[in-house]
């Protein structure tokens, strides 16, 4: 009974991050992205892919509200899965 | 009630317009001071001096005393391949929070996959969302989903609606 939940929610949580990664992708700009440096380019997607804030920060080399101001100008969300 | 914050959360609330009902919620908020050397905005800065002024922004002032189960936190993180890695700032929200039962105001991935598939690390957390519903609940914002509308804009955030049997 309770491996039966342990395995739905290892399913849910799954589930979730791959929700997540989809709408973080679709509705970026991606030509924004594209223009950028290196740097700041593989930051937006690392985040894309882990929408880990803090590490992409630091592959950006920027300070976290540094970091956060260029996702939104790169039209990146930030997703929160909630259950209906 | 009392509160933990991240300091991405912190700097996400600080961009929405009613930012100031988190001091309706909680008596007070935990911190840590790595928080301070991720702000270079000058409406975070202002936000947050202006908690500190209040005295309702407080450093932890017991982190030895936490030290060992941030440090088991971490390691639990980078162990199972569920669990995003977790960041000092990010262990440390969450480390206060079951030391102090207080809430713990993150989105961090790994934060809420930790508590979901680790009960011993027993916390509740909230995300935006569960704050604004909050805020709803206790009458401090009158239509929710304008409020959320409002809040997703200002923040560039997503809430995504899964249906769950």
């Amino acid at each position: 009974m309770s491996r039966d939940r342990g395995k739905t929610r290892r399913v849910q949580v799954r589930i979730d991050e791959i929700v997540e990664k989809e709408i973080r992708s679709r509705e970026a700009d991606w030509s924004f992205i594209n223009s950028l440096p290196s740097k700041l380019r593989h930051a937006l997607l690392l985040y894309i892919e882990t929408g880990d804030e803090y590490k992409a920060s630091r592959l950006a080399g920027l300070t976290l509200d540094e970091f956060i101001e260029l996702r939104i100008k790169a039209r990146i969300p930030k997703v929160v899965v909630v259950e209906e | 009630m009392i509160c933990s914050i991240d300091t991405c959360f912190l700097i996400d609330w600080t961009r929405y317009s009613r930012r100031k009902l988190l001091l309706k919620v909680f008596d007070y908020c935990y911190i840590v001071d790595e928080v301070l050397n991720e702000i270079r905005s000058e409406n975070t800065i202002v936000f947050i001096s202006e908690l500190l002024a209040r005295g309702f922004l407080v450093f932890y002032p017991f982190r030895r005393e936490i030290a060992s189960l941030v440090r088991e936190l971490v390691e639990t993180s980078i162990r199972d391949p569920r669990i995003r890695t977790l960041d000092p700032p990010e262990a440390y929200a969450l480390a206060i929070g079951i030391r102090e039962n207080a809430i713990v105001l993150t989105e961090n991935r790994g934060v809420l996959n930790l508590v979901k598939l680790y009960p011993k690390y027993s916390a509740s957390v909230w995300r935006s969302y569960e704050l604004l519903q909050e805020l709803f609940k206790r009458g401090l914002i009158e239509d929710i989903d304008e409020e959320i509308k409002r809040y997703e804009g200002e923040t560039r955030h997503k809430f995504s609606r899964i249906h769950r049997r």
